[in-house]
């Protein structure tokens, strides 16, 4: 009979997951089943989430966790964080219906965190914080983590002198294996909200106003509203401004290394073409090496001619102008392939003629005009297009650039210069206003010219212009 | 005569080579610094055309190695400078070896294939 008994005893144990249960007594057996019921893994999981949802920080989510049922029976939380690399930890002392946070000590939380790493039942009496400058009434449980962003302590206490009963120990323990993702959220996002305010006064601070433009840079997003920190429309100028000379001075080096980086093969061309010239008799071989040479040529003149371009002095003569247009002609090949483009002297004051002006701003406000009208004219396929670039070398010097496209209607024609007025579809609307500019430093303006058909733009430069 | 070209565009080194033949000349060529430091050392050419530019070490590595072996004043007999990076810092320490300097691509095929047939009439 006893036998039997012992045997159903076994196999309803053996059933359990644990099977060192079946060495423990059939009333501990049962409490420990009741207490997997009333707080499974899952359920202090739930429990904890709603809770760190309604929490604003780190203190207020202790605050919850005194509400737990398995904390029932704990009145105070002592919570203490060390952000690793910090010179300085926190604690936070909460009960149900108070909260206080005080500066705390970085070597007193060490001392803490790894006697408390060392207890093996995580129970401690009052004794045991002899030498810290802080008490907590009676015995207490307590536990360290150390997260990815800080150590942390917590400690909860009953705040009598009553240790703690097994049900206590293994409802805290319980809670303490799940609890560690919530801390280290909670911290966390204290943490982006310490930096985010850091960002902010920053921004506050800053000798200039910045654009906190989120399609930028994505960070930005977290800032309390898109156009906190909005730019005006002068201060956009100089930023385009400044990113247009960093843009020349790039072009520049660029064109320097495509120089040396290109001269030498096409010079090894130029040279095993004459030398095969010599030796072919086959007349289409013959006609295929004469187009290969004059097509290396074509490339080194080019070459050539873009180091002279940007390395030109600063006065310019008419037949200075003429080769400038037609760089900016080869420049804008293609965007205006399919385009008729001349360039015309009107009317020269006198031979000797010339215009103090840098080429290279020069080149990059006649570029800008051309590529805006080719353009244009490509887009609406405009029958038989044409681009003319006329200079009347006089006083003032003008330079105009005409179109025979439909031209602006009256409301683009009020914003065209404003910075970031575009409408292309992949414009950035800072072309007009870069050139604009370029002219304001060359003494001298851009005008939009309404009458007649066609887009006629008009750059004015003073005779005795110094803007370089 | 006999003339070393040194210079790792290919096409370069083996059309300069052809020239140079066909105008009488016998001609070695390297891609290698290193290695026309060996040949200089090995051979004695009448003209060493030279590139700035090459993959292992620079033409002015080269014409101070042959140091050892020849005087300054033969140096700049022996050494013509080729060279596409004509930056001012480049020119000027090419010119301290008082060679002759010439910019790739060259403004006469002729007279550049002249210069590097004759020895030096005088220095200047």
């Amino acid at each position: 009979m006893e036998d039997q008994r012992n045997s159903f005893a076994k196999t309803d144990d053996s059933n359990e997951v644990e099977p060192q249960s079946l060495r423990v007594p059939s009333g501990y057996s049962r409490l420990k089943r009741e207490l997997q019921k009333r707080s499974s893994i899952s359920g202090i999981f739930q429990s904890l989430e709603a809770r760190s949802k309604n929490s604003a920080d780190i203190s207020e989510f202790c605050q919850a966790l005194l509400t737990l049922k398995e904390f029932d029976s704990f009145k105070t939380i002592h919570f203490f964080k060390h952000e690793k690399g910090q010179s300085f930890a926190v604690k936070h002392e909460v009960a149900l219906d108070s909260i206080s946070t005080k500066d705390f000590h970085v070597n007193e939380f060490n001392t803490l965190y790894q006697r408390i790493k060392k207890s093996k039942n995580r129970t401690f009496g009052q004794e045991s914080l002899k030498g810290f400058t802080f008490d907590i009434l009676g015995t207490f449980l307590a536990r360290e983590f150390s997260l990815d962003t800080h150590n942390i302590i917590i400690i909860v206490s009953r705040n009598d002198f009553l240790s703690q009963t097994q049900l206590e120990r293994d409802l805290f323990n319980k809670v303490m294996s799940v609890v560690s993702a919530f801390f280290d959220k909670i911290l966390r996002k204290e943490l982006e909200a310490q930096q985010l305010q850091n960002i902010q006064l920053a921004l506050e601070h800053l000798p200039f106003q910045v654009e906190t433009s989120t399609s930028a840079r994505p960070e930005f997003k977290r800032l309390p509203s898109d156009n906190f920190y909005q730019i005006k429309t002068e201060q956009t100028l100089d930023k385009a401004d400044i990113f247009h000379q960093e843009r020349i001075a790039l072009l520049g080096e660029l064109l320097n290394t495509l120089k040396h980086e290109l001269s030498n093969p096409l010079f090894g061309l130029q040279l095993s073409a004459e030398l095969l010239l010599m030796d072919l008799d086959d007349e289409d071989n013959l006609t295929f090496m004469n187009e290969i040479s004059s097509s290396i040529k074509r490339s080194q003149s080019i070459i050539a001619n873009f180091t002279e371009l940007y390395t030109s002095n600063e006065t310019l003569r008419a037949k200075d102008l003429e080769k400038l247009a037609s760089e900016v002609f080869t420049l804008t090949k293609s965007e205006s392939r399919q385009i008729k483009k001349s360039f015309h002297i009107q009317e020269l004051e006198h031979e000797d003629f010339v215009i103090n002006a840098n080429s290279v701003w020069l080149a990059q406000i006649l570029f800008n005009l051309v590529v805006n009208s080719a353009q244009a004219l490509n887009s609406l396929q405009i029958p038989s297009p044409e681009i003319q670039i006329k200079a009347y070398l006089k006083n003032p010097v003008e330079i105009h650039v005409i179109d025979n496209g439909p031209g602006a209607p009256e409301e683009v024609m009020k914003n065209m210069f404003s910075p970031f007025y575009t409408t292309k579809e992949k414009g950035t609307g800072l072309g007009l206003a870069i050139s604009q500019s370029l002219a304001k430093k060359l003494n001298g303006k851009i005008d939009y010219i309404s009458k007649g058909q066609g887009a006629h733009f008009v750059l004015k430069l003073d005779y005795e212009n110094t803007g370089c | 005569m006999k003339i070393l070209v040194v210079e790792d565009e290919i096409l370069i080194q083996k059309s300069l080579q052809i020239f140079l033949q066909k105008r009488g000349a016998l001609v070695d060529v390297s891609s290698s610094g290193k290695k026309a430091i060996e040949m200089i050392k090995e051979f004695n050419y009448d003209r060493v055309v030279c590139d700035l530019m090459l993959q292992d070490i620079t033409g002015f590595d080269v014409i101070e190695e042959a140091k050892s072996k020849y005087s300054l004043e033969q140096i700049s007999d022996l050494f013509v400078i080729i060279t596409a990076y004509s930056s001012e810092q480049v020119l000027e320490k090419a010119r301290s070896y008082n060679c002759i300097v010439l910019n790739k691509p060259f403004d006469s095929m002729d007279k550049a294939l002249g210069v590097m047939m004759k020895s030096r009439p005088n220095h200047e």
